[in-house]
């Protein structure tokens, strides 16, 4: 082959790539003419062309293992009768190969340790010869095997072992969506092998999910004793102070004497263990912690009590170490969040903080109890664990913060010290009072007896009403998180004053606050402030109000009341509802459902409820009260709105949104007559409307909500104030969603610079903020600034944790800037990772995994690969009708892009049947203003043009523009469409409309020489409709002359002209029978005949 | 190793059209990348997959000396750095092959009508074979995949590199693409 041919190769390559792909072939053989050579050789390669698209998508470096591996000296050669593969892992002080046996009748892969390279040092040698030694007395089928050793050729040694494929425990719980029972299961095999270990008087010392795989089969594997001790059979116990210097231990799993250098026994596998339990079951770390450094950590692990796992899936958004969401943790376990926490209270949560317990003798006394514990959890036996008593815990906040423990002691009693005294009050008074009445009541006679007795009653319980109310009101005003906060605070102030008594001088004081308020720092005040409020309150408070009026139940219904509502607000919201509970059962029966206060502690009791996550008895109670309220107080009263409010939220958070809607319309309503429109009740309801239409894709409903509430805001709180920025927030969200991006932008900047200056960077609330913004960006195509911050957005989310909501949202946002950018093969490439991480997180068919998935199917559609984005497409649509609705807008995005991959595809009149439900839905959904119900007109039109289908199309059209005009006054001929009515109307012979729509367009300005041409055309055939013949002939001649003068005019076009020309005169020829008619046709003929031949280049 | 000075005038002279001084760079940029990329497999940062530009950046701090360099030096270091993790990747692949049974190696077999994954992983080996036969034919285009798939560069930096248009590049990219593929998957062996 020649060079000459080589470039005509390429030249008719990159020529033939340009063409439709079903004009190429033809268009080829043409160029090759009868060259059979040159075209299959050009036609190979357009075929291979067509195939290779993901071919070479990666760089080598991306698809093959690393530049490291191939510059490992290792990998290639033989070990003994192994052949190295690839190095699989690197550790302290060697690195793990995969190897492969050499003979065919072993085919069986290894795993292979070595020192690394320089490193054969006399402690490193002995280290691993201690590995190996311990390896060789384990013998387990839940411990990775040692299968041989030996020494390499410059005499460092190796050894072989089991090669495990699998994946880290708590992947594979979370892939496989393991439920908190198959997860205790899987981790009881855990502690077998661990048990095994200590058996042999082997302690592994650092265990952690990444030393623990679970193969395809589901088999436990534990590995890496690289760090195990053999402990001494005389005290089982050992002192290895020097660990940390040799090895790094992966901190979150250390115990507390790990960190210390303290003692290390068999209960420091116990501790890891627990917290690798407490992770599997929660999701979430056991401590929450003010930084991401070691030294928080080691301080939380040393004095922290771990987050109680019920507790710690309730809030896990405020724990750095998670990152998902409850109902995300919940959906990884297969249940709901309520659920969930109501699996992981109880005896559970007491195994699994025994197994935390700061002090070694405190833990299980064997992995075997632990893993005993949990079998007699799965079988609901009793367990061993139990909770820490209140005696434990404050000698151990005594021996931690010896002189600063009085005083703290001493503020938690002064806060809650009225309450206390409260309640003696009320049992001390009432007892007076009772003696008194029974004192009287003895002097009186018979007959006033009753009365007087009565009177005494009243005035007993409003006394006691009045000492009720007031104790509520404490706590409702009692801040737990500041209460914690003024503890630690007194506690740092009194070892100060300890300190200055004992002659300290003022740098040694300053010395003492800092070491004070460091060692301080990772104690969590406010839980020690919730459990004391309820051992010291509660459980006394409750014991005594059962004691003290037990005859007399209405003033019990009322303190049990106050008590609950003090519970719900602390945060013991479980404790709280039985309490409730007896309260509304005793109001009911002695009250009655007509009295106030009965409502008032069902409403409590209601509220607690939906807290927790029960909402069905939530909304049972809720409704009760509703009725009562309606009959006692009339559906107006601010009372009956607000249940009714509160139904309505129940009702969103159980996913009714129909129920939702109805109760917050009717509340709002009701309240906006009745309380004013400034009303807090009002605002609240108004905001929660808002919302649920947002959410539902109401975005015309919505906007007279968000402005009414923006404005109101506003005007109540001025511009500068987080609840007015947040509802400018809202609104820009709203904005935008309304395809006004360039209104949204500014109001989603402002909530950006406002977050960021007020919470920082790396605040969920910036991060998100900066998101919404890159979208808006991008809908505004000002795309590399829509790049940067989605970048920045994905590094943050990548920073926290690969699968996280921001990363996804991030990937995603990045797959559309590439894919608008035409770079499929990088929008491919987001996307597919967007896919990756939401299936390997929530699942395939997870509504947010399909909507990536959807996604995709846009890439696929845009880089014409029609038939597979079809088939994407048409999955991804039954699933969202199956979620979401088929009306739903992101339904309606889906079917959309289905229509066009039918239409891409020929396939017209499916896709119009479906462009015509896109455009309906839109209509109602977004209004007939929206551009997207512009587009999906658009889309219709085409389509039905594409079949010939005229009539179909101006009937359509002409129905859309007639309802914008309706709607806003905008006349059709002013409308976008204006030009294709015109050409539909002159089509179906709708001449008049065709002409007026034309004369008025032509009359614009800047009109491009092809449109105006093209409306020439139309009014001419308009005017040949009318039989306004001479008119038409005029129009049709100045297209033709307007073509030959303009520019750059395409001689197709020009013939195009020409023989609209031709047929005019034909047909005048047919009507007269005019020979001149025959001549100009037969003229204009020629002409067009001329205008196609093609020309040689000038 | 060489001092930088000595690197950079050799590169000055690539770029003054001496391809001796190309032979006398690419050994010593391979020995770099090499030295370099077990570094960090030493660094012990297992999960950390060294990306190709990154490394070929740190080669070129650490062996040009910056203050000196004029930029048509700096895209023939890249050029070069492309061509030395081409034979480091293909000399351990082909090393690797020859211990697998009897390096009967993979192809890539492509069925037709089978479109190509991203995921799937090239033979390096039937890649560097073919690579060597588009060269034969189009240099331009064999240099531009090297730069590309080898070097990690994207269109644009190849585009500045090799200071031809972008869309040329794109052009060439998608011919290269389809060659090699067919190369590789389509006819066995120019079907003699």
């Amino acid at each position: 082959m020649s060079a000459g041919d080589a470039e005509r190769i390429e030249q008719l390559f990159d020529e033939a790539v340009e063409l439709p792909a079903d004009e190429r072939e033809s268009w080829l053989r043409e160029q090759c003419d009868g060259d059979e050579q040159l075209f299959n050789e050009v036609l190979s390669l357009l075929d291979a062309h067509h195939r290779a698209s993901g071919f070479l998508g990666k760089s080598a470096l991306e698809q093959s293992p690393d530049l490291a591996n191939a510059a490992d000296p290792i990998v290639g050669t033989r070990i003994g009768p192994y052949r190295v593969l690839e190095r699989i892992g690197t550790g302290g002080m060697g690195s793990v190969y995969l190897a492969e046996r050499d003979d065919e009748t072993f085919d069986r892969r290894v795993a292979i340790k070595l020192i690394r390279r320089g490193l054969n040092t006399e402690e490193i040698l002995a280290r691993f010869d201690r590995e190996r030694r311990v390896l060789a007395n384990l013998d387990h089928p839940n411990i990775a095997k040692l299968i041989d050793g030996g020494s390499l050729p410059d005499g460092s040694p190796y050894f072989i072992m089991e090669h495990v494929e699998g994946k880290r425990l708590d992947e594979y719980c979370d892939d496989k969506r393991l439920t908190v029972p198959q997860r205790v299961d899987l981790f009881r095999t855990v502690c077998d092998a661990v048990v095994h270990a200590h058996r042999n008087l082997i302690v592994h010392r650092d265990l952690k999910p990444a030393n623990i795989l679970v193969t395809p089969d589901g088999t436990v594997k534990l590995l890496d004793f690289g760090v195990a001790k053999v402990l001494e059979q005389a005290n089982a116990e050992t002192h290895d102070a020097t660990l940390t210097v040799e090895r790094r231990l992966t901190p979150a799993y250390a115990s507390p004497e790990q960190v210390r250098g303290d003692a290390v026994t068999t209960a420091t596998d116990v501790y890891s263990l627990g917290v690798i339990l407490y992770e599997l079951l929660t999701g979430c770390r056991p401590y929450r912690l003010r930084s991401d450094s070691w030294r928080d950590l080691e301080r939380a692990i040393c004095d922290d009590d771990p987050t109680r796992p019920s507790l710690a899936i309730s809030s896990p958004t405020t724990d750095q170490t998670s990152t998902l969401t409850t109902s995300e943790l919940s959906h990884l376990r297969g249940v709901d969040p309520a659920r969930l926490r109501s699996m992981l209270s109880g005896d559970v949560e007491w195994v699994v903080l025994m197994a935390l317990r700061k002090e070694p003798e405190r833990r299980y006394a064997t992995v075997q109890q632990f893993a005993d514990d949990l079998r007699r959890l799965r079988e609901s036996l009793p367990v061993l664990a139990r909770p820490d008593t209140l005696t434990y815990r404050a000698s151990r906040f005594v021996q931690r913060n010896r002189s600063g423990v009085l005083a703290a002691v001493v503020l938690i009693a002064g806060l809650i010290g009225a309450t206390a005294v409260s309640i003696n009050f009320a049992v001390g008074e009432s007892r007076a009072r009772a003696a008194e009445a029974e004192q009287r009541q003895a002097a009186e006679n018979e007959r006033d007896r009753a009365i007087e007795a009565e009177a005494v009653a009243q005035q007993r319980a409003e006394e006691l009403e009045q000492v009720a109310a007031f104790q509520a009101d404490q706590f409702e005003r009692l801040n737990i998180e500041q209460m914690g906060q003024r503890v630690r605070e007194a506690t740092i102030d009194a070892a100060q004053l300890d300190a200055r008594l004992a002659g300290a001088d003022e740098t040694q004081l300053d010395n003492l606050r800092i070491d004070l308020t460091d060692q301080l720092g990772g104690v969590n005040f406010a839980n020690v402030a919730r459990e004391a409020l309820d051992d010291a309150i509660f459980e006394p408070g409750l014991a005594s109000i059962e004691q003290a009026f037990a005859d007399q139940p209405l003033v019990r219904a009322r303190l049990l009341h106050s008590l609950g509502s003090a519970m719900t607000s602390v945060g013991l919201l479980e404790d709280a509802i039985p309490v409730l509970e007896s309260s509304v059962a005793l109001f009911r029966e002695h009250a009655g459902l007509e009295s106030q206060t009965t409502l008032a502690a069902m409403s409590q009791l209601a509220n607690t409820c939906n807290r927790l996550g029960r909402d069905d008895q939530a909304e049972r109670v809720y409704e009760e009260v509703l009725n009562a309220q309606e009959k006692l107080l009339g559906p107006n009263s601010q009372r009956a709105i607000s249940t009714r409010n509160a139904l309505g939220a129940v009702a969103q958070s159980r996913s009714d949104t129909r129920a939702a809607e109805r109760h917050y319309t009717r509340a709002l309503e009701l309240a906006r007559e009745h309380l004013g429109p400034t009303h807090d009740t009002t605002l609240i309801i108004l905001n929660n409307l808002a919302f649920l239409m947002l959410d539902m894709g109401r975005l015309l409903d919505a906007d007279p909500l968000f402005t009414e509430s923006l404005e109101t805001t506003r005007t109540l709180y001025g511009p500068e104030d987080e609840r007015t920025i947040r509802r400018v927030h809202a609104m820009g969200v709203l904005r935008h969603r309304q395809g006004k991006a360039d209104e949204a932008e500014p109001m989603i900047r402002e909530a950006f610079d406002f977050y960021r200056a007020t919470f920082g960077d790396r605040h969920p609330d910036t991060v998100s903020a900066m998101l919404e913004l890159s979208r808006c960006l991008f809908s505004l195509r000002r795309l590399d600034e829509a790049e940067t911050y989605a970048r920045t957005a994905l590094d943050m989310g990548r920073r926290v944790r690969e699968r996280h909501h921001q990363t996804f949202r991030a990937l995603s946002m990045l797959g559309r800037i590439a894919m608008t950018r035409r770079d499929y093969e990088g929008a491919t490439e987001f996307v597919r990772e967007e896919i990756d991480l939401r299936t390997a997180q929530f699942g395939a068919d997870h509504p947010s995994t399909v909507t990536a998935r959807g996604n995709l199917a846009i890439v696929l559609l845009r880089s014409g690969k029609l038939e597979e984005a079809e088939a994407e497409l048409r999955a991804v649509h039954a699933q969202h009708v199956k979620d979401r609705g088929p009306d739903n807008p992101t339904t309606l995005a889906v079917l959309n892009n289905l229509a066009g991959a039918l239409r891409a595809q020929g396939k017209l009149e499916e896709a119009t049947r479906h462009f015509r439900t896109v455009y309906e839905g839109r209509v109602e959904y977004l209004g007939i203003e929206h551009e997207q119900a512009h587009q999906a007109m658009r889309y219709l039109v085409t389509c039905l043009r594409q079949q010939a289908d005229s009539e179909a199309a101006f009937d359509a059209l002409i129905a859309h523009t007639e309802a914008i005009a309706q709607a806003t006054g905008v006349p059709a001929v002013q409308s976008a469409f204006a030009p294709d009515l015109a050409v539909l109307a002159s089509q179906v012979g709708e001449f008049e409309l065709a002409l007026s729509l034309t004369q008025d367009l032509r009359a614009q300005p800047d009109l491009p020489a092809s449109a105006r041409a093209t409306l020439r055309f139309v009014a001419g055939d308009a005017l040949e409709g009318l039989g306004r013949y001479d008119e038409a002939e005029a129009e049709f001649l100045r297209v033709y002359d307007e073509l030959t003068t303009a520019p750059n005019v395409p001689r197709r076009d020009i013939a195009r002209a020409a023989r609209r020309l031709g047929l005019f005169y034909e047909s005048r020829h047919e009507q007269t029978g005019e020979s001149s008619h025959a001549a100009e046709a037969e003229r204009w003929r020629a002409r067009e005949a001329v205008l196609l031949q093609p020309v040689p280049d000038a | 190793m060489h001092k930088k000075d000595d690197i950079t005038q050799l590169l000055d002279q690539v770029a003054a059209g001496d391809d001796r001084a190309v032979d006398v760079l690419l050994p010593l940029l391979y020995e770099e990348l090499r030295a370099i990329a077990e570094h960090h497999l030493r660094a012990e940062r297992p999960d950390h997959t060294l990306q190709a530009t990154a490394l070929v950046h740190e080669a070129y701090l650490r062996m040009v000396n910056q203050d000196r360099v004029v930029w048509e030096s700096r895209a023939h270091f890249l050029a070069i750095a492309s061509q030395a993790i081409r034979r480091i990747l293909v000399d351990a692949a082909r090393a690797r092959n020859a211990l697998k049974r009897g390096g009967n190696r993979k192809r890539l077999l492509l069925d037709t009508g089978m479109l190509a994954d991203e995921n799937e992983h090239t033979d390096l080996v039937a890649l560097d074979d073919a690579l060597a036969k588009l060269h034969d034919r189009y240099p331009d285009k064999a240099r531009i995949v090297e730069l590309r798939f080898f070097g990690g560069l994207t269109g644009a930096e190849v585009s500045t590199v090799l200071d031809i248009p972008s869309r040329t590049v794109d052009r060439h990219w998608q011919f290269a693409r389809a060659w090699l593929f067919r190369e590789l998957g389509g006819q066995p062996e120019d079907a003699a």
